[in-house]
């Protein structure tokens, strides 16, 4: 929505709030504009020629982000529609060409994770590798992957420490256990949400339609694994290190005011591709695959090794084991 | 199932109408012991007895060992799990610094004694606490290729069969994905990394290091008090 004419205040500025109130001013000026020409007043909106007062882009596509339904009662037309806004916006705010895809579960794939946590060393290799694959804001605190360093012996969450830096890892007395979204079967989230925005998608991945959230934070409370991020401020990525291969329900770039998670890199793992943590873990302690195929990697590891899932007296159901060896 | 929970509920204190009734059926099953002792005795008897007549009644392992033993000539080599889904490892032998070994070593007398050898090799192998050196895992003739306890050569791009001799919990779980890394997909064709593609054959053991950055705290917030005030 933002573009080169804008003046400097509105630099960055694509929140959907603000497409609301310059919207108004954009209603009235194109109201006007139909009135008197008295044809397609949306269609007619005129190459700004200096900062115009929606803000930027054109008032088609305020208006098309506007009257924008959910995600699941979208229209093939209307889904390609909403991407080519997508790639319009990133392109006039970042001045890259991505792509926005709407990638579809995998029909027979139910997809599960497990890490070994005699493995894992804490280098936090994969938080970084999640930070650049899905966009997140490089100084917010949405990291979708929480590493805790915990007493050994102890399954204690309250004396876990996520902040820990010290000149090497892994600590003598120490183990790593990283927490990220579970992909619950049965997500708190979910129910949580008043105008539902997430949801638990077919082949097990809980998405949010960042479109649809009003910010209201309810799943966040509602999530026992601290999964869920809200964006306090419009993530700032510098355009350089922008992936631009995008997902609608994964890692397109978010506005400020919605709330994001971990949703397994749909854009990779729809497409048969690990995700991001998965490559970047230099133990490989990570174990991705599809839970319905009784020969995948992932089911040996649930048949054979030392298996807890975390919370799971909770009755969430998560798809993400940890083991040991 | 929840453990915990069905542990609690296993311990709940018994109702003394419960013992009793434990009781009585102690004393039932005592009675029935007695009565039909006479009969489960003579059964034994009668056992004893067909043993004696040479008719079978257990199965003797030792009577039942096959004459010859089909594999005792010859060792069949390992050749993975069949079940395991099928794979290919990262290739790393090309990609090796000094490689072809022959390069040098074909000019080189063969020596095999044990000693302390001079760059580019280890001076000393931090494997195995000093229980194995060279030629437990390297052939002395054609250097370019390793070779099993066995004696087969194997190629370098399949060292993970070396390794696997000694660390056969961890090769089972690495041909089934449980240990090691797939590489690129999650489906289709299985890629996998070699054991001495994270390991180094000559010290293995992976080394602390670094960790990347911790996450950002919000400001006006002392990231370490909670867990400083829980650890006292």
């Amino acid at each position: 929505m933002t573009d080169s004419h804008e003046t400097p205040q509105y630099a960055g500025a694509n929140h959907i709030d603000q497409y609301r109130r310059r919207l108004l001013g954009g209603l009235a000026a194109a109201g006007c504009a139909g009135v008197v020409a008295g044809s397609e007043p949306v269609k007619a909106a005129p190459a700004a020629p200096a900062a115009p007062a929606w803000g930027g882009g054109t008032l088609r596509d305020m208006l098309g982000d506007l009257f924008q339904d959910h995600y699941q009662r979208m229209t093939a037309d209307e889904i390609s529609a909403a991407l080519a806004r997508i790639e319009r916006r990133a392109k006039a705010r970042f001045g890259i060409d991505i792509t926005c895809e709407d990638t579809k579960p995998i029909p027979g794939v139910l997809f599960g994770y497990a890490l070994n946590i005699s493995k894992c060393k804490g280098y936090r290799d994969c938080v970084q590798a999640c930070i650049r694959e899905n966009n997140q804001g490089r100084d917010s605190q949405v990291q979708y992957i929480r590493v805790l360093e915990m007493n050994q012996g102890t399954m204690n969450l309250e004396t876990a420490e996520h902040y820990y830096d010290p000149a090497t890892v892994p600590v003598a007395g120490k183990f790593y256990m990283p927490v990220q979204c579970m992909q619950c079967e049965n997500p708190p989230c979910v129910k949580a949400c008043p105008v539902k925005a997430t949801w638990k998608e077919a082949d097990g991945i809980v998405v949010v339609d960042y479109n649809w959230c009003i910010g209201c934070r309810y799943c966040m409370s509602a999530c026992p694994y601290w999964a869920r991020h809200f964006n306090w401020t419009e993530p700032q990525i510098p355009a350089a290190e922008l992936n631009p291969v995008t997902n609608y329900l994964g890692n397109r770039p978010r506005p400020r005011g919605v709330v994001e998670k971990c949703h397994f890199c749909t854009q990779r793992t729809r497409k048969g591709r690990q995700p991001a943590c998965q490559e970047a873990c230099p133990t490989g302690a990570r174990v991705f695959g599809n839970l319905l195929d009784p020969g995948s990697e992932i089911r040996y590891v649930l048949a054979n090794k030392k298996v807890f899932r975390l919370k799971e007296e909770l009755g969430t159901e998560p798809k993400f084991w940890y083991y040991t060896d | 199932m929840n453990w915990r929970l069905h542990w609690e509920r296993w311990r709940v204190p018994q109702r003394p109408g419960r013992r009793a009734r434990h009781g009585l059926r102690l004393c039932l099953l005592t009675s029935l012991c007695l009565v039909l002792q006479p009969a489960v005795s003579g059964a034994a008897a009668d056992a004893g007895a067909a043993a004696a007549a040479g008719t079978p009644t257990h199965r003797s392992l030792r009577d039942n060992l096959p004459s010859v033993n089909p594999e005792a000539t010859e060792p069949k080599a390992f050749a993975g799990y069949p079940e395991a889904p099928p794979f290919t490892v990262v290739p790393q032998r090309d990609g090796l610094t000094w490689f072809p070994c022959t390069a040098c070593h074909a000019a080189l007398q063969p020596n095999p004694q044990p000693r302390k050898l001079n760059s580019p090799h280890p001076a000393a192998l931090q494997h195995g606490n000093g229980r194995i050196w060279c030629l437990d895992c390297h052939q002395l003739k054609d250097r370019d290729h390793l070779h099993t306890l066995a004696g087969q050569p194997v190629d370098f791009n399949d060292a993970y069969l070396v390794c696997g001799q000694c660390h056969f919990n961890r090769q089972k779980d690495w041909y089934f994905g449980a240990h090691g890394k797939r590489v690129g997909n999650w489906r289709g064709e299985r890629v996998i990394y070699n054991c001495t593609h994270c390991h180094d054959p000559h010290d293995p053991s992976v080394k602390p290091r670094a960790p990347s950055k911790p996450p950002p705290v919000r400001a006006g917030l002392s990231p370490m008090t909670r867990h400083e005030v829980h650890e006292r």
